[in-house]
């Protein structure tokens, strides 16, 4: 319940709807906040080296004691907060896929943090969305002008 | 049955988010109070039943064939925005769509 009235609280606050750009900001904040979120988890998740064995009701009570999987789980929570924002200001069929931008990022920092391997096919993915999303808010752009 | 789990999860989830934009929305006159919390309400049902149907589905079938599926979701968020929300969707914002649908694809296989 409280995290209802949260968000009824968020849908009463006014988002200056004069500068456009500013809710693009807020998308890539939230974007950035979610993917940022995943990454914290992943590592929380490696440093707890919960045992394959362990039940997995255990295993999710060990993932929440571990400080660096609450961290994620708030930074996702607050990326959820900006993306609240958005949706009230823009068509939710132009800042849905938009988000799809967070896969892209999430598989950079897999890379580039934990050193995952990427395969070749990988690569192209992250340059599709990256070229789609980039189309989608160009086309957006035109529209609006 | 693990079909339909997924199916499910990815339905539920694209409704999810027309839920939340009938909730929050503030592009026109924002409805009564009550009606939005009731839609606010039925996005956090929705997305936590898609979540676990989600990991019911996962729990029954190969990562690499069920994670491709969720690019599904966002040609999906854009139809049911087309017939619920009468949000209007231009040639160049569908090609955009294609494109980032295969990427995910793609990212995720």
């Amino acid at each position: 319940m409280n995290t209802l009235a949260t968000s009824s609280t968020i849908a009463e606050t006014q988002v200056s709807a004069r500068r456009p750009v500013a809710v693009e900001f807020l998308v890539f904040l939230s974007i950035l906040f979610g993917a940022a979120g995943q990454l914290v988890v992943k590592a929380g998740l490696i440093n707890a080296a919960i045992h394959p064995g362990t039940p997995v009701a255990m295993k999710i009570v060990q993932a929440l004691l571990n400080i660096e999987v609450l961290a994620g789980l708030f930074l996702y929570a607050v990326g959820t907060i900006f993306w609240l924002f958005c949706v009230s200001k823009k068509n939710i069929s132009y800042l849905y896929p938009l988000s799809a931008f967070s896969y892209a990022l999430v598989a950079l920092g897999g890379h580039f943090l934990f050193h995952e391997v990427v395969p070749s096919s990988r690569w192209g993915g992250i340059f599709l969305v990256t070229f789609g999303v980039m189309l989608l808010t160009l086309s957006h752009k035109r529209e609006d002008a | 049955m693990p079909h339909l789990y997924l199916w499910t999860s990815v339905i539920l989830g694209a409704l999810a988010q027309i839920f939340l934009k009938l909730g929050v929305n503030k592009q026109t006159e924002p409805a009564p109070k009550i009606k939005r919390q009731v839609w606010v309400g039925l996005w956090l049902v929705s997305f936590a039943v898609a979540s676990a149907l989600w990991l019911a589905a996962l729990s029954q079938m190969k990562v690499s064939y069920a994670f491709p599926i969720l690019g599904a979701g966002y040609p999906m968020v854009t139809i049911l925005s087309v017939f619920i929300l009468r949000e209007r969707i231009s040639p160049a914002h569908w090609g955009a769509i294609a494109v980032i649908t295969a990427g995910v694809a793609l990212i995720v296989r």
